[in-house]
């Protein structure tokens, strides 16, 4: 029997959001593409914040949870957002879950499944750990307006669409955010 | 532009060059100046985080689950339903038949055939299954079988071992003659009670095994109680309706009571394991 070609199959380059449209109507080459898309970057995503190990398990989590609400993605809709918003109340819902704060990954320990940047290697061991020390000492609601700015590449208005909030508080939330680690990795410096 | 504006169009330019209109309000304003090397300084320090990959084992897992969901046709139920539904059926349709078993020989059925006993008790256990499988799929959540059996257990347990120890009649007869309390109250309390503690443990397990958010620990605690209340609503068919009405309410209250706290407890295990 032939095998039916799918949509994903016709389009060199598809967006998300078309990709979404297929996978949300079934369409299996439509989820590989967009899982490969997307997987690396949900997965930095949760173990930015949590540990290896945690994060693995949440991982397979919130793709269980998109696959679930797959059928309520809205056609047309960023899809960036809409993932985020699922990874970020998972994410929220884990930190919930611990009576304390979670504790920083850190980069030397982090599974051989991570990759350093060019520029990471580049910098000094000090001032990465600097870097990373002034992050997790940042409140929560600036730090995940942060990371989804800076490591996520989404707009304001997308992270607002993502955390269900309005542009101009996750605004103010970077604002305070980025000028609070100034002040931090300023202090750190010898 | 004013101080306020300038901030919120430094968020929109930060990594990159200011506009005229921002460099011009920078320019004469040393606050603002302060604020937006501060900015920049602080974005640029991110620059060095690194890039994840998901470990190879875990991206694969992932996705053959979901290839393998994709490929199941979804026309029939029973199709949606592997190895582990049937057996929670069967296991629940068993539990089901233990308590109407109890009933009947307590009278409580009399002149029911066991057909139709058998039939009700298939119905019963069948709706509470399939209703409570299918929820927590289209949630995303696997609905483990060990969990689900549980659940059956611990319902149909309470049930037998509560009618055993104290029979609703028994407890009625003992309040209103020993106590001299109303038939309303009374069943509003026992109503409570006999929703809240199967609705506790079973709040507090999918809080903590499941991961739901509280709602959902609400709507799956109503699920899980469609078990228990046939075998109670027989057993209050005896008295009046008004008394039928006080335990509904009991029940209903037992239940938001008892998800909300087994939610809380829930999350707190979870936080500390």
């Amino acid at each position: 029997m032939d095998k039916v070609t799918s949509w994903a199959d016709l389009h060199e380059s598809p967006s998300d959001e078309a990709l979404m449209d297929a996978y949300a109507r079934g369409d299996t080459a439509a989820f590989e593409r967009l899982y490969e898309r997307w997987n690396d970057r949900l997965f930095g995503y949760l173990a930015r914040a949590l540990d290896p190990t945690t994060a693995e398990e949440l991982f397979q989590t919130l793709w269980m949870r998109i696959h679930g609400a797959r059928r309520s993605y809205s056609s047309g809709r960023a899809v960036a957002p809409w993932l985020f918003a699922i990874a970020a109340n998972l994410r929220r819902e884990e930190w919930r879950r611990r009576s304390r704060r979670p504790e920083q990954p850190h980069p030397d320990a982090v599974s051989s499944g991570t990759a350093l940047s060019a520029e990471e290697t580049a910098l000094s061991a000090e001032r990465r750990r600097a870097v990373r020390q002034a992050l997790g000492a940042l409140p929560d609601a600036q730090r995940e307006v942060i990371e989804l700015h800076r490591f996520e590449h989404l707009s304001f208005p997308e992270i607002a669409e993502a955390l269900g909030e309005g542009v101009e508080a996750v605004k103010s939330r970077a604002f305070r955010g980025y000028k609070a680690l100034r002040v931090m990795l300023a202090e750190m410096q010898p | 532009m004013t101080c306020e504006e300038a901030r919120q169009q430094m968020m929109d330019e930060l990594g990159h060059e200011s506009t005229g209109a921002l460099a011009a309000h920078v320019a004469s304003c040393p606050a603002c100046a302060r604020d937006w090397t501060d900015l920049q300084s602080g974005f640029a320090s991110l620059e060095s985080r690194k890039s994840y990959r998901t470990p190879s084992l875990v991206a694969e897992t992932v996705r053959q689950r979901i290839l393998a969901e994709l490929a199941r046709r979804p026309a029939k139920l029973i199709r949606e339903l592997p190895f582990d539904g049937v057996l929670s059926i069967a296991f629940g349709t068993a539990a089901a038949f233990a308590s109407l078993l109890l009933l009947h020989t307590r009278g409580l059925l009399g002149g029911i055939g066991p057909l139709r006993l058998a039939a009700g008790a298939v119905v019963w256990a069948g709706i509470f299954i399939l209703a409570f499988w299918t929820l927590l799929r289209r949630w995303g959540v696997d609905p483990q079988l060990g969990h689900l059996m549980l659940g059956a257990l611990s319902a149909a347990g309470l049930f037998l071992v509560g009618n055993h120890v104290l029979p609703l009649p028994a407890v009625v007869q003992w309040c209103s003659t020993r106590v001299g309390a109303g038939l309303g109250p009374l069943f509003f309390a026992v109503g409570t009670v006999y929703a809240a503690v199967p609705l506790l443990l079973f709040a507090t397990s999918a809080a903590r095994l499941w991961r739901l958010r509280p709602r959902r620990v609400l709507v799956a605690g109503g699920f899980f109680f469609m078990l228990v209340a046939p075998a109670i609503f027989l057993q209050c068919s005896y008295f009046t309706a008004g008394a039928l009405l006080a335990w509904l309410l009991g029940a209903v209250a037992g239940s938001i009571f008892a998800s909300a706290a087994g939610y809380w407890l829930g999350t707190r295990a979870g936080g500390q394991a």
